[in-house]
C-alpha cells in the first residue's frame, strides 16, 4: 500500500491523476480502505500543520522550512492558543504556545 | 507561617518551574476491544512504553505492528472512545516505592486499597520490568528464611534469595503455608535480620484477600508487610502487572541491603491473565492456548530473586511462587515450567490433607536445591537422619496393615515412621522457632519417641520445650544459635528428652 501511495503522490507531492483513477477503479473495497488509511498517513507525514495565534512572519516561515525541508506548510490561525505556535508534523507535536505553557504548569503543580 | 512567607514560597515554586516547548509523539485511537486499544501514529513509541490518554488514563504498549500499536489500558475502566489522542511518554511503567508502603494494601500502580491516604516521600521510581541482577552481583544463598513450619524447615529448607515453589491442588493449604511464613518473620528467629514481606494476591476473591490482610493484622505482621492486590474483578492487565509490581517493591528493599520475601499467590492465575491478554492481542496460541513467551514471562519474574554480594549491599529477595494444579497433575504446562525455573518445590497433596496430615507436604516429591546450605547446623544434623527414616517408612507404609506378620526390624521402622509423620504435623498459625524444631525432629528421628503412643506425640511436643527450659536451661542456651551438636551435647539432649518421653508411655 505504501508503494501505491508513493506512486500516486510522486516526489513532488502532486497527485498523479491517471494512476489515482486506475487505483480507485482497480482496488476492491477492503483494499481501498487500506489505501485510504495509508494515503492519510502519508499526507500527515508530508504536510506540516502550523497553528498560530498571531500573524505569520517571514522569520517563522524560514525557520519552519529549515526544520522541515521539502514539506508543505499548512498555516492556520488559532486564537485559542493565546500566543505562540503549535506545529504538528506526522506524529510529532511541538507545542510552544501560551496554552501549552499553562497546561504544563498545571501538570507540574500536580493539578488537573 | 506568616502570609508573606507563604506568598514567597509559592512564588519560588512558580519561579523554579522549567517550562520548555513540549515535544510529543502523538497517536489516535482507531479501535477498542476488551481492554486493548489499537492506535495509529505513535511512530517513535517503543515496546513496553507507557502512554497517556487524553483523559489522563495510562496505557502500556504491548504490540507494535506496521500500521498500528496495541495498547493495554491500565485502569479499572477500560472504555476508551475512538479518536481519542494518545501521547507517548518515552518512559517504562514504574512504581514509586518507599518505606511508607509498609503496612499498606495497594494495587499494582501504587494506589492504596485500604481506604487510607498514602503519601510517598523520598521514594525511588522502580521500573516494573527490570533485568535480573547479573552473575557477578550475586552471592550464594547462605542464611535461612525460617518458615516456622517444621516439615518445610527440616525437609525443604528455604534460604534467603531462593525461589521455592508451592504447588498443589485447591484446598491443600498452600496459602496457609505462606501466611504462616509471613507471620513467623515477626519472631526474627536465630537473630537474623527482619524480612520485609510482600504478599501479592493475583486473581483472588476480594473476600479472601480481606481475610488474609485481617489475619496479618491480628498476628501483628502488617508492620513489615505490604500487600499488592489485583483481585478477580480487576481487568487482566492489572493481574498481569501485579507480580511485577510486587517484585519491584521487593527489589527496592533488596537494594537497600535488606532481606525481602515476595509471595506470588498464585502464578497459575497470572498465566491465565497473560493468556487472555495474548489471545486478545492475537498473538499465536501454543500449548493449552498459552502464548509462546509464557515461560519467559515467569522466568524473567523469578530470576529477579537474588542474594546480592557484599559489594552490592548484601540484600536478598526470596520468591515463593504458588501454582495451583488440577487433580494433582504436576506435569501440566505451567507447573512444569515453574518447577524448572525455581530452586525447588514443596508439593502439597489432597490425600495427605484429608488424612489429617497438615501441612500436607509430600516429602518424596518436595525438594529444595539450595536451601540445605542455609539451614542452621543443628537442624541440618537432625533432619538428615529423620529424612532417611521417613523415606524408609514410606517405602514400607503399605505393609503396615499386615502388622502381625512382619519381622521386628520392619515393625520398628513403621513404629518410628508413624511418630515422625506425627511430629511433622503442625497446626496453622503456630510457627515454631529453630530450637523447638531441632528438638522435636531429633526426638522422632533418633527413635526417642518409639515408646510414646502416637496419640501422645502432640502432648510431648507441647511439653518438651518447657521441660528443657526448666530442666536443662544451659543446654537450651547452648543450642539457641543452631550450632552443630557434638556427641556429648546429643547425649545430654537425649537424656533430657527421654526423661519426658518416659512419663508419657
Amino acid at each position: 500500500m505504501n508503494k501505491l501511495v508513493s506512486l500516486v503522490l510522486g516526489t513532488d507531492g502532486q497527485v498523479k491523476e491517471d494512476i489515482a483513477a486506475e487505483i480507485v477503479a482497480g482496488l476492491s473495497r477492503s483494499e481501498l480502505k487500506r489505501f485510504l488509511a495509508a494515503f492519510r498517513l502519508e499526507m500527515r507525514r508530508r504536510i506540516v500543520q502550523v497553528s498560530l495565534a498571531g500573524e505569520a512572519g517571514a522569520a517563522l516561515d524560514t525557520a519552519l522550512s529549515r526544520a522541515y525541508p521539502g514539506r508543505r506548510l499548512d498555516v492556520e490561525k488559532d486564537e485559542a492558543l493565546g500566543a505562540g505556535v503549535k506545529v504538528s508534523a506526522g506524529d510529532d507535536v511541538v507545542d510552544a504556545s501560551v496554552h501549552g505553557y499553562i497546561r504544563e504548569i498545571i501538570e507540574e503543580l500536580g493539578g488537573t | 507561617m506568616k502570609a508573606e512567607d507563604l506568598v514567597r514560597q509559592i512564588e519560588d515554586r512558580l519561579g523554579s518551574l522549567s517550562v520548555r516547548p513540549e515535544v510529543a509523539n502523538m497517536g489516535r485511537v482507531i479501535g477498542v476491544a476488551d481492554g486493548i486499544v489499537r492506535a495509529d501514529g505513535l511512530s517513535r513509541a517503543g515496546y513496553g512504553e507507557l502512554v497517556e490518554f487524553e483523559d489522563g488514563r495510562r496505557g502500556l504498549i504491548m504490540n507494535l505492528d506496521e500500521d498500528f500499536a496495541s495498547i493495554l489500558v491500565l485502569s479499572e475502566d477500560t472504555s476508551v472512545p475512538e479518536g481519542m489522542e494518545i501521547r507517548s511518554t518515552g518512559e517504562p511503567l514504574s512504581l514509586n516505592v518507599s518505606d511508607d508502603l509498609l503496612g499498606r494494601v495497594i494495587d499494582p500502580f501504587g494506589t492504596p486499597l485500604d481506604g487510607k491516604p498514602l503519601s510517598i516521600s523520598g521514594g525511588s521510581l522502580i521500573s516494573l520490568e527490570r533485568i535480573a541482577p547479573g552473575v557477578t552481583k550475586r552471592a550464594p544463598v547462605d542464611s535461612p528464611l525460617k518458615t516456622g513450619v517444621k516439615v518445610v524447615d527440616a525437609l525443604t529448607p528455604i534460604g534467603r534469595g531462593q525461589r521455592q515453589l508451592l504447588v498443589g491442588d485447591r484446598n491443600t493449604g498452600k496459602t496457609a503455608l505462606v501466611i504462616d511464613t509471613i507471620i513467623n518473620q515477626r519472631s526474627r528467629d536465630l537473630g537474623l535480620p527482619q524480612v520485609v514481606c510482600i504478599y501479592c494476591a493475583i486473581g483472588q476473591k476480594r473476600g479472601s484477600i480481606a481475610r488474609t490482610v485481617a489475619k496479618f493484622q491480628d498476628e501483628g505482621a502488617m508492620g513489615y508487610t505490604i500487600v499488592v492486590a489485583a483481585s478477580a474483578s480487576t481487568p487482566a492487565s492489572m493481574q498481569y502487572l501485579a507480580p511485577f509490581a510486587a517484585c519491584a517493591i521487593g527489589e527496592y528493599f533488596m537494594e537497600k541491603g535488606r532481606d525481602a520475601l515476595v509471595v506470588y499467590d498464585d502464578l497459575s492465575r497470572h498465566a491465565w491473565a497473560y493468556r487472555q491478554i495474548s489471545l486478545l492481542l492475537q498473538r499465536p496460541a501454543g500449548r493449552e492456548a498459552y502464548p509462546g513467551d509464557i515461560f519467559y514471562l515467569h522466568s524473567r519474574l523469578l530470576e529477579r530473586a537474588a542474594r546480592l554480594s557484599k559489594a552490592g549491599g548484601g540484600g536478598s529477595l526470596t520468591a515463593l511462587p504458588i501454582i495451583q494444579t488440577q487433580a494433582g497433575d504436576i506435569s501440566a504446562y505451567i507447573p512444569t515450567n515453574v518447577i524448572s525455573i525455581t530452586d525447588g518445590q514443596i508439593y502439597l497433596e489432597t490425600d495427605l490433607f484429608n488424612a489429617g496430615i497438615r501441612p500436607a507436604v509430600n516429602a518424596g516429591l518436595s525438594v529444595s536445591r539450595v536451601g540445605g546450605k542455609a539451614q542452621s547446623k543443628s537442624l541440618r544434623q537432625v533432619s538428615g537422619l529423620m529424612r532417611l527414616e521417613l523415606a524408609q517408612y514410606q517405602a514400607l507404609a503399605a505393609f503396615s496393615q499386615f502388622g502381625s506378620d512382619l519381622d521386628e526390624a520392619t515393625l520398628k521402622r513403621i513404629t518410628r515412621g508413624k511418630r515422625i509423620v506425627e511430629v511433622l504435623k503442625q497446626p496453622q498459625f503456630s510457627p515454631l522457632d529453630d530450637l523447638s524444631q531441632t528438638v522435636t525432629i531429633h526426638a522422632a528421628g533418633a527413635g526417642l519417641l518409639d515408646d510414646v503412643p502416637v496419640e501422645k506425640v502432640a502432648e510431648f511436643e507441647r511439653r518438651v520445650m518447657d521441660h528443657l527450659r526448666t530442666g536443662s536451661a544451659a543446654l537450651c542456651e547452648r543450642l539457641s544459635g543452631g550450632p552443630r551438636m557434638d556427641d556429648a551435647t546429643v547425649n545430654e539432649l537425649d537424656a533430657a528428652i527421654s526423661e519426658l518421653a518416659r512419663t508419657l508411655r
